[in-house]
Parts: C-alpha cells; structure tokens; sequence
C-alpha cells in the first residue's frame, strides 16, 4: 500500500518591510564628521576612542562625534533615542556613523 | 556602517536586511573583545578592523546576492510522503526538529474557518525579519504544532504581543538565550484543557505543549530565529510549555490572577508572555506561617538572579520582573494568614537582598553589561535607581533585587498538594512581560470579504 502524498504550504510569511536606499558612501574620509553611536556594551567605551585616534591619524581633517552625544541606544530609553538618531546626526552635521557593537 | 564581533555577521546582514537595508556595510572585530586582552584587542582593531570601517565609509555598497524567488502562501512548498515532508522542513531550517503535521492547505484552512478570520490579513511586521505576521502564518505553524482550531484566538493574542515594541521580540536570539514563558488566565484554562496541576510546566498536556511549541515554530519561522539568521543564543532551552494559572486555588484563597498586574479583571482571558533567563526550584519548603516560609522563597528569587540585574540598571531601567510560581499548597499558606499578593510581595522586597558589592560585580565587573563600574550609592544618588540602593555606602549593605515590590510576579500553579515553588529570572526589556486579552468572538473578516458589506457594519 503506498503512503499518502501531501502537498505542503511555506510555513514563513511574505517580507512587508520595503528596500529603502542607504544614504550614498563618502568620497573620503578628509573633512569628514563621523559620529560613534554606541549600545555601551562589550568595550566601546574603550574601542571607540582607538577607532577615533586611528582614523584621525590616517586622515587628520575627520571630526568625531561621540557617542555620549547620542546615548545609550541598547538602554532604557532605546525604542525614543533610535527613532531620533537621524535628527540627532543630522544636528550635528554628521556625514556618516559607525554603530557598535554587535557581540 | 556596523561593528560587530566576530560571529555576528550573518546576523548583522539578516537584520539591515529586515530593516531594509540590503548590503549594509560591516567591520568585524576579531574574536570576542570581552575575552581578550586590553593589548591584543587593539592590536586586532588596528590589524583588521579599521580597514573594513574605512571601507564601509566609502566604498559603494555592493547589492546582496539576489534572494531567490519565496513561494505564496497558497503555493505548495513541498510535496511528499510524512517523512518527505517533515525531512525537507528539516532540511530548509523550517521545522523544530520534531516530527509536525503536514500543514497541506486544506488542513490550515480547516483550521481557520471556525473564526471566520480572513487568512490574508496583516497583523503587524514580524521583528526583526521584516516579515508580515498574517492569520495565515500564524495558522499554518498553529498545524504544523499541533494546535486545535480552538487555540487560535490564544496565538493570536500571542502575535499581538509579538508586535508589541514593548515586548521586544526583536531580541529574542541574543546570546544569553532566554526563551519566553507564557502565562494563561481566565475560563479559557479549563474550557480548554490547558493543564495547571502536577507538571503543570512539564510537556504531555497537549493543550500547553503545542501552544509553547507554536511560539517557538513561529519565531523560528516567521521572525527568523534560527541560526543562520537572527538566533544567537550561545545555549537557549528547549521551548517552555504555557503555565496555566489555578484560577480555583486563587479564587478560593481571594487573590488576583497574574493578568490583574496588567490591568485586567478575574474572568478576563488573559495571555500574558515574558523571556526568562534561568529556572531554580525553591523544593520542600517547609513553614506553615509566611514568616517561615518568606524567607526560602526569597533566598530563590536571590539566587535564581545574577547578571539579570543589569535590568535594574544598565540594559534595562526598573525593568527586572522576577516570576515566583507557588504551589497552591503554599499560596494557602499566605491565604490562611490574610496575607494578599501585594504583602507578600513586600515581604519578598524586604528579603531577597544581596550584598552591594555583589550586585555591582555582577552586572559592570563579573559581566560588562552596565558600563562604567557604576556604584549604586552613585546611581541612587543621581536618581537612576531609589534611594534604597544608596542608603550608605557599605559595600556590605544589603540592596533589593527589584527597584519595587510590585516588580515581583507571582503566580499559583502545579501539583495542589506538595510544597514546591519555581523561582524565574527574567530578561528585562529583551522579553518584557506583555499582556493581551484573549478574543475569542468569530471574527466577520471572511463575511466582509464576500462583497456583503451590509453584514459588516
């Protein structure tokens, strides 16, 4: 006696969230004002002023804005200082950032 | 651009592209920077990292490798006999690993149509997979778990807290691997059968077993916690049954269900969820007043909590909810001294305390969860947790594990007649606990979808 045969549907559902365009790639890193934004977890605190001074060194005319400037945004008040970040970097005059840290 | 430790990558990518952002550009530290010493990680910061930042800056960004085509809900996905099925599911990262009933369209069909729900409606997105959560999906896991149709209105008020930004699913595969606990209230626990008596958080009822094991097939399934994607829990547990509350046992003793902290009312059905980190079992307690046995249970919260504390301050703020199950047999013990739920848990804030120095190693020195080697005689001071953790400065003082009595979750379940209780840590704003009401009116959806529109008004 053969086994019955089942056709199956897809147990995930279709992606709603929509592609959106990331914001365009610095020509370069001369002149430029990079802001740290920080999860303060797993050592950024001692991290991003190496990463400062590194980028600093090889182009001497890049700004940093630190992360104090922009909180603890894996902390108490994540869900209002994500939402605000781009106003933040954008009062600021932020070219680019760099987020951290994933671990 | 992200930083991430090595590891992290395949999470990183799956979570920009949830958001939307395809290609989002990564530097990855080497190792993990909490292990390795102050030397050795900024030498493999100068070494390897600071490229890859450089890069991310300014080079394009170089579109992801196109994603192959995803089937519709009504196309068939797979095609075979029950062990096809349930090794192709396997295969694909679909499945728990169990053995699951095909969910064949006619099947997840069958499961919906008693609600009159209509199959295609959008809940909410599904975090961080950037999916939709839809009665659709919620029902095909709902077959593959086992669940009876009856179940549905208790998934969906599930996925209702799944969308709940206060609950915070999108953490739900960090490191430390919690897994979320569901708490059931209301007639709904008998009505259904849900088990709330011995082994009520054992698996074999099959009312409490497929429902726990749903939540784990759809956040697997639906908000991509798996390996390959979001799910990076270094362990994680096996899923967690749902606790169905003794709505008798608290009636009887004159005590509000778990679901009165939320808001609602005895009679209300309830489903409440929250992410617990550890379990402890508080065993034998051994008292027939609350002041022989308050101070066990609160020894049990004390040592179920570790670097959790970090929601009391650091990750979280005030958002430590530690959950003590009682039996009934010592839910009685309080009811019998006139005790109510909101004086036990005071007496509980007055007990399960621990050393100031401990509290503070636990969470910015033994684990680096809260930055900056805060003390709290220096938190307390500025405000950012109460004034009973900074009464003086004696790192011998003992400090409370919650920032207020009312943090405490209590609930009455298990076996009627034995003295056990089952202390829970909880993970804070990574998990926090979320209720929702249990709708389980028919739904008109399927009505209005049939151009009769005068039946819907």
């Amino acid at each position: 006696m053969s086994e019955p045969v089942y056709d199956v549907v897809w147990p995930k559902s279709p992606r709603g969230v929509q592609g959106r365009r990331a914001a365009e790639r610095l020509t370069t890193l001369d002149g430029a004002r990079i802001g740290f934004v920080w999860d303060y977890l797993f050592r950024g605190d001692e991290i991003f002023p190496v990463l400062a001074a590194e980028l600093q060194r090889r182009y001497p005319g890049l700004e940093v804005v630190g992360y104090e400037t922009f909180g603890n945004i894996h902390g108490p008040d994540e869900h209002a200082l994500v939402a605000g970040l781009a106003d933040t970097a954008r009062a600021h005059r932020v070219d680019a950032v760099v987020v951290g840290n994933g671990c | 651009m992200s930083l991430v430790c090595e590891g992290f990558e395949r999470q990183a990518t799956a979570t920009a592209r949830g958001l939307g952002f395809d290609g989002l550009p990564l530097a990855v530290m080497k190792g993990h920077v909490d292990a390795q010493p102050y030397e050795q990680m900024v030498a493999l910061l100068l070494e390897h990292t600071v490229d890859e930042v450089v890069a991310g800056l300014t080079s394009p960004i170089v579109a992801a490798a196109a994603v192959d085509a995803e089937p519709a809900a009504l196309d068939v996905a797979v095609r075979g006999t029950i062990d096809e099925v349930n090794a192709a599911f396997r295969e694909r990262g679909w499945s728990d690993g169990l053995p699951f009933l095909p969910p064949t369209r006619g099947r997840v069909e069958a499961f919906l149509a008693p609600s009159g729900h209509d199959p295609f409606r959008v809940l909410g997105p599904a975090r961080p997979s950037g999916r939709d959560i839809t009665v659709w999906s919620i029902a095909v896991n709902g077959v593959m778990a086992g669940c009876r149709p009856d179940d549905l209105p208790v998934l969906l008020a599930l996925a209702d807290a799944l969308i709940d930004p206060h609950y915070g699913v999108e953490h739900s595969g960090n490191t430390t691997g919690a897994d979320a606990q569901i708490i059931l209230n209301g007639p709904i626990v008998t009505e259904l059968g849900f088990n709330h008596g011995p082994g009520a958080l054992r698996e074999g009822a099959p009312a409490n077993t497929t429902v726990g094991r749903w939540l784990r097939l759809f956040l697997r399934n639906v908000c991509g916690f798996t390996a390959d994607e979001h799910d990076k829990a270094t362990f994680g547990n096996a899923a967690h049954v749902v606790l169905a509350e003794d709505e008798a046992a608290l009636a009887e003793i004159g005590w509000a269900p778990l679901s009165a902290d939320f808001g609602f009312a005895r009679g209300d059905d309830v489903v409440t969820i929250g992410r617990i980190n550890s379990g402890l079992i508080i065993g034998s307690v051994f008292g027939s007043s609350p002041e022989e046995i308050v101070p066990y249970l609160a020894d049990g919260l004390v040592r179920v909590t570790g670097w959790d504390l970090t929601h009391v301050y650091g990750l979280g703020q005030g958002r430590y909810r530690p959950l003590l199950v009682l039996s009934p047999v010592l839910a009685r013990v309080f009811g019998r001294a006139g005790w109510g739920k909101d004086h036990v848990r005071h007496a509980l804030f007055e007990h399960a305390r621990l050393p100031a120095w401990k509290f503070e190693r636990l969470i910015g020195e033994w684990s680096n969860l809260t930055s900056g080697r805060r003390r709290l005689v220096d938190l307390a001071g500025e405000g950012l947790v109460p004034p009973v953790f900074g009464v003086s400065d004696d790192p011998e003082r003992l400090v409370p594990i919650v920032t207020a009595p009312d943090k405490i979750l209590i609930a009455v379940a298990g076996d009627p007649n034995r003295a056990n209780a089952y202390a829970m840590s909880h993970d804070g704003p990574h998990g926090d606990w979320t209720a929702k009401w249990i709708d389980r009116s028919s739904s008109n959806d399927l009505v209005c979808r049939v151009d009769n529109r005068d039946a819907c008004s």
